[in-house]
């Protein structure tokens, strides 16, 4: 399952429970990142252990797209079935600085950033 | 709403005080609520323009270097103007967007014209982010599930060390221009 716009790419690649985000994600609002939310919600219900979420190829995300991934994990957390672990590149600016919230929303969470 | 005339957090007047650069652009918001691509696309090239006063990473010792400046002016300026482009009036949406890099600091600057409504909404908005603990907001605003623009303003605050200004003025009859002020430093003290 893919999802594709004009500045990003986000594939969902089923067998290795992993959803990799590439390019630039700044979408106006949640409507606008409903498919996103739908698609992490599937990649949720699929994986048994844990699903991967793979930003390190993503240079920026917008605090709508903050706000989507933030309720996914909100989501999953009240799930509490598949655990959330979280990749990011410490020379992108926003991972460095925001991924770690994730945290403050699910103490589960686990975030691998270099 | 009575009052016509406010200033909240910190907000600087005018171009007072010395500074590098002083930049300032005037965009259409329903040109970038059209094609919202408009908006980082703004953000990016100010961001690029002022990244070449910042120091590669192996020189910036006592300050940001220009790959973390270009990074973080993007992130700063993108949530700012998208701000502008979801929430000006119908009948005036001229945006101005204003950076000025100081001998410490940068400053981003963008103001748009709203209706008295959504100026209520702007200044409770405001006052929330100013009196509550930034930290803690982050957290209930995620756990209320709302759109809400507020979010933005508290990645700026807790993740970049921004400070922030607002002000409203009555400019005519249920018209307000709204400022925001985004300050960052730059330079270690």
């Amino acid at each position: 399952m893919e999802l594709r716009g004009e500045d990003f790419v986000i594939t969902y690649n089923e067998p290795s429970n992993a959803v990799e985000f590439f390019g630039t994600l700044r979408l106006r609002d949640s409507a606008d990142y409903k498919p996103l939310t739908d698609m992490l919600e599937t990649a949720h219900r699929n994986a048994k252990d844990f699903l991967t979420l793979d930003f390190r190829n993503l240079q920026f995300l917008n605090s709508a797209g903050i706000n989507t991934i933030s309720r996914f994990v909100i989501t999953a957390r009240t799930r509490d079935t598949a655990q959330l672990r979280v990749l990011g590149n410490n020379e992108i600016s926003w991972q460095q600085k925001s991924l770690g919230n994730l945290r403050k929303l699910w103490a589960k969470v686990a975030i691998e950033i270099r | 709403m009575t009052e016509s005339n406010i200033v909240l957090g910190i907000f600087t007047e005018g171009t007072a005080g010395t500074h590098l650069s002083d930049s300032r652009i005037l965009l259409d918001a329903e040109d970038m609520s059209r094609n919202w691509r408009r908006c980082g696309l703004t953000a990016d090239f100010l961001a690029r323009y002022y990244s070449y006063y910042f120091p590669y990473r192996e020189k910036a010792t006592d300050r940001i270097s220009r790959e973390a400046a270009e990074n973080t002016i993007s992130y700063i300026l993108n949530e700012l103007i998208e701000n502008t482009a979801k929430y000006s009036d119908a009948q005036n949406k001229g945006v101005e967007v204003r950076v000025s890099l100081r001998e410490t600091d940068i400053l981003f600057e963008v103001s748009n014209h709203v209706s008295e409504q959504r100026a209520e909404s702007f200044l409770r908005l405001a006052r929330g982010l100013l009196e509550g603990n930034p930290e803690e907001l982050y957290v209930t605003q995620l756990e209320k599930n709302t759109d809400s623009s507020g979010l933005g303003y508290l990645t700026m605050i807790n993740d970049y060390g921004v400070s922030l200004g607002f002000k409203v003025d009555r400019v005519g009859e249920g018209v307000f221009r709204v400022t925001v002020q985004a300050t960052m430093k730059w330079k270690e003290a």
